[in-house]
This record gives C-alpha cells, sequence and structure tokens, in this order.
C-alpha cells in the first residue's frame, strides 16, 4: 500500500526531499521541516515524506505539527507500526493519553513480535499511570527479549505495586545479566525480602554482600533488617526508615537505569538479533 | 516491515541512515520522565530540553560534543589494566574488566588524545563514568598522567573532564598512588607555564575530586552535577542529620568558591575555545606594538605619552574635599562598566577555593585590543541594593584570596595583570577578623613583588588604605584625575587627629590624598584626566582614556623579563620613605 504511494514521489518534490533529509541529519530541524513541508505540498499521499516531515517537526519540538502530520500519515499507511509508534508518543507528550493509547496498541498488534515496540508501550502505560498493564508488559519482556534496563523498569514498577516476589525475581535475573548491576540487584533484593517481611533472608543477604558500595547502602539495609528481626520498631520509626532508605535506593535504581539505557546497542541487538532469527 | 519499504523507496532520492528502533526512537528523562525524540536530544548534546537535565555521557561522546568534528586523535587507546592485588570480590577483577569492556564497547574508564575546539589545539583526557563507575586505576591515572605530560612538552593546554566516584577500589593502594601520580604531573605542568582546564561532570567524588580534578588553574563543572570528596549518604551517616537539598552541586560549590564556572554543555565548545584564545602562545614579541599602532591617538615618543597627564600638566581645580565627594559619587563608572567598556571577551573567574566567591571582588581573564590580561578589581555597587551585595566593594579575606589565586594563575601563565582599584577600604568585621583579613592583604602585597609578569594598577575611585593596596603593587601605578589614595578615610582621620568628624574637609587636605599630591609624592605614576566635572559625566570619554592609557602602559612594559620588571618593581617601593640618617650616639657624647 506505502508502496504505491512511494513510488509516486514526484520529481518536483525530489530536490526538497533531498534537502530535507540533509538538514534532518545535520540537526537542522527547522530547515528540514520547512523543506519536507515544501515536498509534502508538492506531493500529500507520498507516506514516506510525511513520516519523515513527522520526523522533523518531532524533532524539532513542534508537538501540534508533528502530531497533525503523523496522524495524517498514519491514516494514509495504517499498517506502518513505526509511524504509530511516534504518532503515539507525540500524543502522550502533548496530553492525549487515550489517543496515545490507541496509536500505540494499534502498533503493537501490526507487529507483535518487536520488543522494542512492546517496551515502548510499557513506558508509555507507565506514563499514563497504568502500572499494572506497564508490569506484565516488562514482565513479558523480561522473557522473552531481557536487557538491563527492562529488568530495571520491571523491578522498578513491581516496587511500586508491592509485588515484591516479581521485584525480587527482576533483580535476580538483573544481577545476573548485567556486571555492573551486581551490587544494585543484590539491593533490590534485600528491599524486596523487607517489603515482605522476610527480614531474615534480607539479613542474610545483606551479610553476604562485599563490594564496593558507593551509596553505602547495605550496611543501612542490613541494619534495618537486623532492628526489623530483633526489636520491636513503633511504626513511625518504621516509616521514616523505610522513607529513607527507599529515596537512597531509589537514587541507585535511577543510577543505573541511566547508565543501563546508555547501551542502545543491547536494544539494537535485541532487535537485530529478532531480524535475524526472522531470516 | 512498512518502514523499511517507505525508507527504501525514498533511497531513489537521498540515502538517509534507517530509523533506531521503537524503543530507542523514545528516551524518557531520568530525571522529569518526559519523552524526548532521540535526534532532539541529540542535537541537544543530552541535555534533556524539557527539565535541561545533563545525562551522563560516555568519554566518547564527551569528545565528540567538545571537539571539532573529527579533530581528535587518540593516544595510548591500549593500555590495560593490571591485576596488582590478585583481587576477587564476587569475580576476579580481569572478568570484571573483560565484561566491562564487552557491554560498554569502551576498553578502560578513560580515554586521551589531541584534538581542536573552535581551530585552537589541546590535550584532552575524558572520564568515562559508564565504565566501573569512571573509577581511578593505574590505566585512568596513567592517561591523566600521560595527557598532563604531553601538554607540558608540547606546551599545549590541557583539558580534563572528570566523571567518577574515586579510586578503584581493585586496584587497592596502587589506585591510591594515582592520586599522587596525577598531581605531581600537574605541578610539571603549572612549572611550564601551560594552562590546565578541568571540566567536573556528574558525579565527580572521592580519589579524583582530591587529585587532578580540583587542581585546575581553571575548574568549570556542568549545571547540577555533583561533586564532592565523601558521598552525601557517607556524610549524613556520619554527622546523622539531614543534608540541604543542593549540597555537594556544582551550584553550592561556586556559592563556596569552589569552582571558577558554571557553564551548560552547550555552551562548552563556545567557552572552552574563549578559554584556548586567551592562551595563545605569542607569535613574536612585536605583538604589543602592533596593537598599539592599531589604536589612534597614542603616542609613543614622549616618556608618559599622550593618553595621560605629566606632573605640572594638571589643572590646579579642585579641592582635596571635592576629589572625595567626586571620587565616591554614587554615579561614578564602577569596575564591572570600566571592563564593559574597555575590554572583550571578559569571562569573569569566582571563588578562592575555600570559602566562598566574594562578590566584592571581580576578577577574570580578557582582552585588552585583542591581547590577553587579567583584570582584577573591587566592585562597588550601583543603588542600595547592589551595594549591599557587592559589601559596598569592601572585600573579606576571601575576596583578596580570589584575588591572590587570579594574580597567581597570570603569573604562572605569562598574562599581564591589570588591578582597577575601587575600595573604602577592607571589610572591618568579627569574620573577616576571624579568616585573618591582615595576613590575606600582607600575602598579596608578597606575592605581587614577585609575579614575573607586567602588572598596571589604576585607582579609578576610592583607593582606601591597606585594603586597595592589596591590588595596587604594580610597576606602574595610575590614578584617574579625581581618584584619591589614603592610608586612612579623611573622616577617620579627622575624629583621630582633629577630635571631630566635621573636619573632614580638612583632614581630606592635610592627607594630601589627591592624584595630584601623590603624583607629586611619587606614588602615583600619571593621571589620566577626566571629563570637567568628573567621571561620572562622560563615562565613556574617561573610559577611553583608561583604556588608552592601559594599553600604553602595557606596551611600555611588554618585552622587560620577569626578573628585570620584579627588579625595577622591588627598586620602586624599595624607594618609597622619607628620613634621614641619625647620626649615632657618639656624636652627641662628643
Ligand atoms: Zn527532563
Amino acid at each position: 500500500m506505502s508502496m504505491t504511494a512511494d513510488s509516486a514521489i514526484p520529481a518536483e518534490a525530489v530536490e526538497s526531499v533531498r534537502a530535507g533529509l540533509a538538514a534532518l541529519d545535520d540537526g537542522d530541524f527547522q530547515a528540514a521541516v520547512a523543506h519536507l513541508t515544501a515536498a509534502a505540498r508538492v506531493a500529500p499521499a507520498v507516506v514516506a515524506i510525511g513520516r519523515r516531515l513527522g520526523e522533523a517537526q518531532a524533532a524539532a519540538g513542534d508537538l501540534a505539527g508533528a502530531r497533525a502530520t503523523l496522524a495524517a500519515t498514519a491514516a494514509r499507511a495504517p499498517d506502518d507500526a513505526a509511524i504509530l509508534v511516534d504518532l503515539a508518543h507525540v500524543c502522550q507528550i502533548d496530553g492525549d493519553g487515550a489517543a496515545a493509547r490507541a496509536a500505540i496498541e494499534r502498533a503493537a498488534d501490526l507487529d507483535p513480535t518487536d520488543p522494542t515496540i512492546r517496551l515502548a508501550q510499557a513506558r508509555l502505560y507507565e506514563s499514563q499511570g497504568e502500572m499494572a498493564l506497564a508490569a506484565r508488559g516488562f514482565a513479558a519482556l523480561a522473557r522473552t527479549a531481557p536487557t538491563p534496563t527492562i529488568l530495571n523498569d520491571w523491578a522498578r514498577i513491581s516496587l511500586a505495586l508491592g509485588e515484591y516476589r516479581e521485584a525480587d525475581a527482576a533483580f535476580r535475573q538483573l544481577g545476573a545479566l548485567d556486571p555492573d548491576a551486581e551490587l544494585v540487584a543484590r539491593h533490590g533484593r534485600i528491599w524486596s525480602q523487607i517489603g515482605r517481611g522476610d527480614w531474615r533472608s534480607a539479613l542474610e543477604q545483606a551479610l553476604g554482600a562485599a563490594r564496593v558500595d558507593r551509596y553505602d547502602l547495605t550496611t543501612a539495609l542490613l541494619a534495618y533488617a537486623r532492628d526489623r528481626l530483633f526489636t520491636r520498631m513503633p511504626q513511625p520509626a518504621i516509616a521514616a526508615r523505610e522513607a529513607e532508605l527507599a529515596a537512597r535506593f531509589g537514587a541507585e535504581l535511577r543510577e543505573h537505569a541511566e547508565i543501563a539505557a546508555r547501551e542502545g546497542d543491547l536494544i539494537g541487538r535485541m532487535s537485530d538479533e529478532r531480524e535475524g532469527a526472522r531470516d | 516491515m512498512t518502514d523499511g519499504t517507505a525508507t527504501g523507496s525514498l533511497s531513489t532520492v537521498a540515502d538517509p541512515r534507517p530509523l533506531p528502533n521503537a524503543a530507542a526512537r523514545w528516551t524518557k528523562c531520568v530525571n522529569c520522565e518526559a519523552f524526548v525524540y532521540y535526534k532532539r536530544l541529540e542535537k541537544n548534546q543530552k541535555v534533556c530540553p524539557e527539565c535541561s537535565y545533563h545525562f551522563r555521557l560516555s568519554a566518547r561522546e564527551r569528545i565528540d560534543f567538545l571537539l571539532d568534528p573529527n579533530s581528535f586523535a587518540e593516544l595510548d587507546a591500549e593500555l590495560m589494566p593490571g591485576d596488582p592485588l590478585g583481587f576477587t570480590d564476587s569475580k576476579p577483577y580481569p572478568t570484571r574488566i573483560a565484561e566491562n569492556r564487552r557491554k560498554s564497547g569502551a576498553r578502560e574508564a578513560a580515554i586521551y588524545g589531541t584534538g581542536t575546539v573552535g581551530g585552537f589545539p589541546l590535550v584532552i583526557c575524558a572520564l568515562d563514568f559508564t565504565f566501573l563507575g569512571g573509577s581511578m586505576g593505574s590505566v585512568v591515572g596513567e592517561k591523566v598522567t600521560r595527557a598532563a605530560e604531553l601538554a607540558a612538552t608540547s606546551r599545549t593546554p590541557l583539558l580534563v573532564c572528570s566523571a567518577s566516584g574515586g579510586a578503584r577500589m581493585q586496584e587497592g593502594t596502587i589506585s591510591l598512588m594515582q592520586m599522587a601520580k596525577t598531581a605531581a604531573a600537574l605541578a610539571t605542568l603549572a612549572e611550564r607555564g601551560v594552562p590546565y582546564f578541568s571540566l567536573l561532570s556528574d558525579p565527580t567524588y572521592g580519589g579524583v575530586s582530591a587529585s587532578f580534578a580540583t587542581l585546575g588553574d581553571l575548574i568549570i563543572a556542568e549545571p547540577k552535577a555533583r561533586i564532592g570528596f565523601a558521598g552525601p549518604q557517607v556524610i549524613e551517616q556520619t554527622i546523622r542529620q539531614k543534608l540541604p537539598a543542593d549540597f555537594q552541586t556544582a551550584e553550592f560549590l561556586m556559592e563556596k568558591g569552589q569552582v571558577d564556572l558554571i557553564v551548560p554543555r552547550g555552551e562548552l565548545p563556545s567557552m572552552v575555545k574563549k578559554l584556548l584564545r586567551y592562551h595563545l602562545r605569542e607569535e613574536s614579541s612585536e605583538e604589543s606594538s602592533v596593537v598599539s599602532r592599531t589604536l589612534p591617538g597614542i603616542d609613543q615618543s614622549s616618556g608618559v605619552g599622550s593618553a595621560m597627564t605629566a606632573i605640572g600638566e594638571v589643572a590646579p581645580g579642585l579641592s582635596a574635599w571635592e576629589s572625595v565627594q567626586l571620587a565616591r559619587h554614587p554615579e561614578r563608572p564602577n569596575l564591572l562598566e570600566y571592563i564593559e567598556a574597555i575590554f572583550d571577551d571578559f569571562t569573569e573567574l569566582h571563588g578562592d577555593r575555600t570559602l566562598r566567591d566574594d562578590p566584592a571582588i571581580v576578577g577574570g581573564l580578557a582582552l585588552l585590543a585583542g591581547r590577553p590580561v587579567m583584570v582584577i578589581g573591587q566592585q562597588k555597587g550601583r543603588g542600595t541594593r547592589e551595594n549591599i551585595a557587592r559589601n559596598f566593594g569592601m572585600p573579606h579575606p576571601e575576596g583578596y584570596r580570589k584575588a591572590l589565586r587570579l594574580m597567581q594563575y597570570a603569573g604562572r601563565l605569562g598574562l599581564p595583570l591589570l588591578t582597577l582599584i575601587d575600595t573604602p577600604g577592607a571589610y572591618p568585621g568579627i569574620a573577616a577578623e576571624e579568616r585573618n583579613q591582615s595576613e590575606a592583604i600582607a600575602r598579596n602585597l608578597l606575592v605581587m613583588s614577585r609575579l614575573p609578569i607586567p602588572i598596571v594598577c589604576t585607582i579609578i575611585g576610592e583607593g582606601g588604605s591597606g585594603g586597595a593596596l592589596a591590588l595596587g603593587v604594580g610597576d606602574r601605578v595610575l590614578m584617574l584625575e579625581n581618584a584619591i589614595y589614603s592610608v586612612i578615610s579623611p573622616e577617620g582621620c579627622a575624629t583621630i587627629l582633629f577630635k571631630d568628624a566635621t573636619s573632614a574637609p580638612r583632614a581630606a587636605e592635610a592627607s594630601r590624598l589627591t592624584a595630584r599630591e601623590l603624583l607629586r609624592l611619587g606614588v602615583a605614576d600619571a593621571i589620566i584626566p577626566e571629563p570637567s566635572g568628573g567621571a561620572q559625566l562622560d563615562p565613556q570619554t574617561t573610559a577611553a582614556a583608561l583604556k588608552a592609557a592601559l594599553i600604553e602602559q602595557l606596551a611600555g612594559l611588554h618585552g622587560t623579563s620577569g626578573p628585570d620588571l620584579i627588579a625595577a618593581r622591588y627598586a620602586r617601593f624599595r624607594a618609597f620613605g622619607d628620613f634621614t640618617e641619625g647620626r649615632a650616639s657618639a656624636g652627641t657624647a662628643a
């Protein structure tokens, strides 16, 4: 379908498209928008032009423009998952959660085997406060296409939902997968056990930790698990200690998320492997 | 695969790079959780366009964002750490290194080499927080050291970009020794007069912050970067108190006088280019005369020069008390106004590195008619609010220590020093005494007497006693026509000597504090004329006269060697004193 539309790029649009793509590549997004808008005016039905114009507008931070362009292009190419993914994000940033959700769900239906779309979908759910849906998505990805980022996401959401068994599983898998995440994973497991009220396992985990600890959290978790196991703490003290520990562990988890997310090549590899599996 | 089809067909008109996958196209900011399109984030140098959060960069990204395209030539990329302790925690150290290499694609936590920024060459070393937390072991220490050594031998400015949790535990005391090794290499660099800029990004801690990262001639931090010796959690544990939210942020450190500049990532290349420009090595000793020849109205044939007035040429004009009034006039141009009018590309530097950035002292690098200089002076405010912020131009000891740091910087790097003096005096207060105001002033006198660079001091308003002299030991001392310079204010003098503050005009006359009198006494070498009625009536003309005078004086000093300058400066101040040699008691006995 898009094939027929594309093949019809009229000669008078070619120069604008070429200039637009060059500007997009150079990071001159305003110029890219101008050139591609000119091309789209000449050839409004060409999906590829609409797609690149939408990209340029998204890059330039022109939300309304990107949304209009991508929506129109998606209508012309209803089976193009990539356009729907971008449309979903633009709608989300624009504050239209319902449209975002509709677009990302359609994209996921179109290409159910693409884990990167599933990942984008789970993240959008999380942004919309749909934590249970997000957790389900991350859990599925952790089984089929685990990366440190995905495991971090899954663990974090499980903690937020109070699903400590899932969180524990996510942290265990993370520690095994990511050489840099050993400590954060161990802290996560202790924290999950504390969440479950399993003070004894928490204490044993903490005692077994023997690594550089920039956040100096191991000792704090150990002390807390010990106090809970051996003493009766008043409720306000519990709340205060847990809030403090949660903040410190949250910082460590965020730091791991940022570093892990940098390995875009992992996600890339993930889809390369998928491509490979298909061939 | 509709997406592939779309781009594929477009390849008939262009060859766009394929899109990243669905998840990689949209990055969720770890700070504000907004989704950002990847091209937008890349273009913004990984600074969130919504909340300005500076994402952490790998060493490669840092170099890509900062240096001119394709200018980077990496050196010693193949350095590999040993395993000096045979260290094993949950796995052997060599295994951990190997895993990190596989995962991050980097070989170690630092890279170094040569490159250019805005066409100016530099040696650069960047730490990589994504590789074992940027920790400093043998390889990081060796690369920083080699970068410093290369900078020293090639006399090329050095920039080290830090991001590190500290020393690498797995290499034990050997990693601790890297701190001493890198510091020693930087000492050599300083001795050679080669500038070292240190860029601190989030996070910079421990053995890295306590060695090369805080030793920069000039220290730049990225906004909100966390920088410190011990981590905040450790401190909270130790002192059992909650720390302020901004504790150890770049902004906090700026206030505490520990960094010179906070520069957003997008502005770093232009800032680094500007800094390199100040430190370009002079091509020839002819430069200064070329510079002054390009400026009209400067006649170098006469001894004092046309920009200034020699003794006898000053119109008798105003009384001492009238000069005092003009010197203190609320609309008299102040330091920053002169800097704005006289210099190009002024970059203010901040802090004494120890306590605070004193706003009563302003100093920084600038170009005077194209020539780099260090400018320092006391800053009065305009209006009450700003005057309170500037403490009415009365510096605390930390202000003088900031000035001292900048003077030593200029001395090390061979930049002429220009001071513009305008202060009622050093601040008299409890805190100032506690921090040893006397020593701060005295130290400046001592250090200024030995700086191997041309120093021109100009009193532009009030020259209040020791607080003025702390910036006043120069090869040339100039005064604006209505500036004053005295050991005590006329009011203070009147109270002490005439027991009556209303006798201030009389005291002013007696103190011989006007430019005319001080020229006669040899304290001032020349007077820069002001428009009739005072500088405040025509700031532009006054600034132009001051500029011409400064250019001319520097031209006169240019080419004189450091030792000769020091010797002449010694002789200049050695000569002050009015006394007779008493004929000893033998005479009276006889
Ligand atoms: Zn943000």
